[in-house]
């Protein structure tokens, strides 16, 4: 019993794990080991077996930071897209640039080829000439003719030119188209304004410098006379376009087409003529006495034939006035032989005012 | 530093292709395998061939290792299993004669021959033949016991057989070593 006590302490021990006499017996029995060969066929075969393994997770390693091939070429399109946004952007910028760089050289050159023009201020109007009592009585008369509602027209306007061909066929078509006919007159005034700068310039000059008192006085009565000519046209007209037309309308196509047509005139040469002014080829205004022949008389007949306005007809009746009192009587003897019975007696109402102690024939003298 | 890594995770590096956690893991456990396989087949052919058999099973099973299996538990449960099927492939297994020829011939070092020291080989010899009489079973248990220093748990895991027939085996075998000292 003690004995077998003993062996089962013994086994208790070796369980355990504790020394005992078996146990180191058993440390002292041969500890063989594998040989090298052994050592080195396993380490071998399994270095060989994680080669592969080694391998694909390199592979792996490097597929993971390799791009994909489509990334890649996206990536390519997207940056050729981006620097061609900026490419154009860019050239956009340089061309803005050398625009405002080129802009003042342009300004610059532009500067160097346009002559510099000063504002011309409006011309104060004519000044007015002292006029005889008579004169005056006759011009206040002609003023007085016209429509009260129509202002002075070289109070409140340059001057009217004298009708022009475009201006006259505007009014050879107001009698069917007042509208359209405002709109010419509107046209004719811009046509105009040119000359009609050059007049105001010249009646500058011209207000500067007095002119003789016989001069002034013939401009005035002309200027009177031909007003009066064209507003009785201008009546005929309106009566024979539109009777129904309002008034005041009518009032304003008159105003209208008197300051066009005045402007028309005085920018025309003619009615230069008859200011006694004129501009020379050098641009200079020179007074019209200075150049004689350039306003040698012309025939009567050959002026009432060139047309029935008053342009030409004020015109006649300025060329007629500087001829000779004879020559005036037979100007006026071949208008009545012309037919133009209107411009006879306006011939004749001036040759009487001109030249009162002439004796005229009895025929012109009971002519009325 | 692979020294201080446990045998689990060496293998693990190992199963992620860590050829070097292999070397360590290799180095560590060589001897006491072989020596549970030599003690095991009782011939060194056949430990070796065992030996790099139950490497070969560990490499190949390299991915499928879990660490929730201690990795010693686990090779030695490879080795006995490979022990097992060469015992049943090559029975009758050599008479005792053979087996102490061999552990005089291989095993022991020219200083330690039992015929230079006659008591010490007198008594290795007695505990070898001892070795050589028990079971199988029982020899496995002891070996697993006294060599790979494994408890009963670890045993009876390795060899699939109970903790209490583990230690009735481990019971046995040791009253026949005790037995065989007394004679």
């Amino acid at each position: 019993m003690t004995q077998r006590n003993h062996h089962e302490r013994e086994f208790e021990a070796f369980l355990a794990g504790e020394e005992s006499e078996l146990a180191r017996l058993y440390r002292r029995l041969p500890q063989a080991e594998p040989d090298a060969k052994l050592d080195a066929a396993v380490l071998n075969l399994a270095r060989t077996a994680v080669e592969p393994q080694r391998v694909n997770a390199l592979r792996h390693a490097n597929q993971r930071h390799r791009r994909p091939w489509w990334l890649v070429g996206l990536s390519s399109a997207a940056g050729l897209v981006l620097a061609a946004g900026i490419a154009w952007q860019m050239q956009g910028m340089q061309q803005g640039p050398a625009e405002a760089l080129r802009a003042p050289a342009s300004t610059a050159q532009a500067e160097r080829d346009v002559i510099p023009i000063t504002a011309i201020t409006t011309p104060e109007p004519l000044p007015a000439v002292a006029l005889p009592p008579a004169e005056a009585a006759v011009a206040s008369a002609n003023l007085a003719a016209s429509p009260p509602a129509t202002p002075p027209p070289a109070a409140s306007m340059p001057a009217p030119p004298p009708p022009s061909p475009p201006a006259a066929a505007a009014r050879s078509r107001a009698s069917t188209a007042p509208l359209r006919r405002s709109v010419e007159v509107v046209k004719a005034d811009e046509l105009s304004k040119g000359e009609t700068a050059e007049f105001e310039a010249a009646a500058a000059v011209t207000a500067a410098k007095p002119m003789p008192v016989d001069q002034a006085l013939d401009a005035r009565l002309l200027e009177a006379q031909a007003q009066s000519a064209d507003k009785r046209e201008l009546a005929k007209a309106k009566d024979a376009a539109s009777p129904q037309q309002p008034e005041p309308f009518a009032d304003r196509e008159v105003r209208d087409y008197n300051s066009v047509e005045r402007k028309a005139a005085l920018a025309s040469g003619s009615r230069r003529d008859e200011y006694g002014l004129n501009a020379g080829d050098d641009g200079k205004v020179q007074p019209a006495a200075a150049k004689p022949a350039a306003r040698a008389p012309r025939p009567a007949a050959e002026s009432a034939a060139a047309g029935a306005g008053s342009m030409n007809r004020s015109a006649a009746l300025q060329r007629n006035a500087k001829l000779a009192p004879a020559d005036w009587v037979i100007a006026i003897r071949s208008l009545l032989r012309d037919n133009q019975r209107e411009e006879a007696l306006e011939n004749l109402d001036l040759f009487k005012r001109k030249h009162p102690q002439f004796a005229l024939p009895q025929d012109l003298r009971d002519l009325r | 530093m692979r020294e201080e890594c446990t045998d689990e995770e060496l293998m693990l590096a190992y199963g992620r292709g860590d050829a070097h956690a292999f070397e360590a893991l290799y180095t560590r456990h060589r001897g006491t395998l072989y020596r549970f396989l030599l003690r095991h087949c009782r011939e060194r052919a056949s430990a070796d061939e065992l030996f790099q058999e139950t490497w070969s099973r560990v490499i190949v099973a390299r991915e499928r290792y879990r660490p929730e299996a201690k990795f010693t538990t686990w090779l030695l449960q490879i080795a006995h299993n490979l022990a097992i099927d060469l015992l049943r492939r090559h029975r009758p297994h050599a008479g005792a004669e053979e087996t102490e020829l061999v552990f005089r011939q291989l095993d022991a070092p020219e200083a330690e021959r039992p015929d230079r020291v006659l008591s010490e080989f007198e008594q290795r010899r007695r505990l070898q033949l001892a070795l050589e009489d028990l079971p199988d079973e029982q020899r496995t248990a002891f070996v697993l016991r006294m060599e790979n220093g494994l408890g009963l748990e670890e045993i009876a895991e390795v060899t699939g057989a109970g903790q209490e027939t583990v230690k009735s085996r481990l019971r046995y075998a040791f009253a026949k070593i005790r037995a065989r000292f007394a004679e």
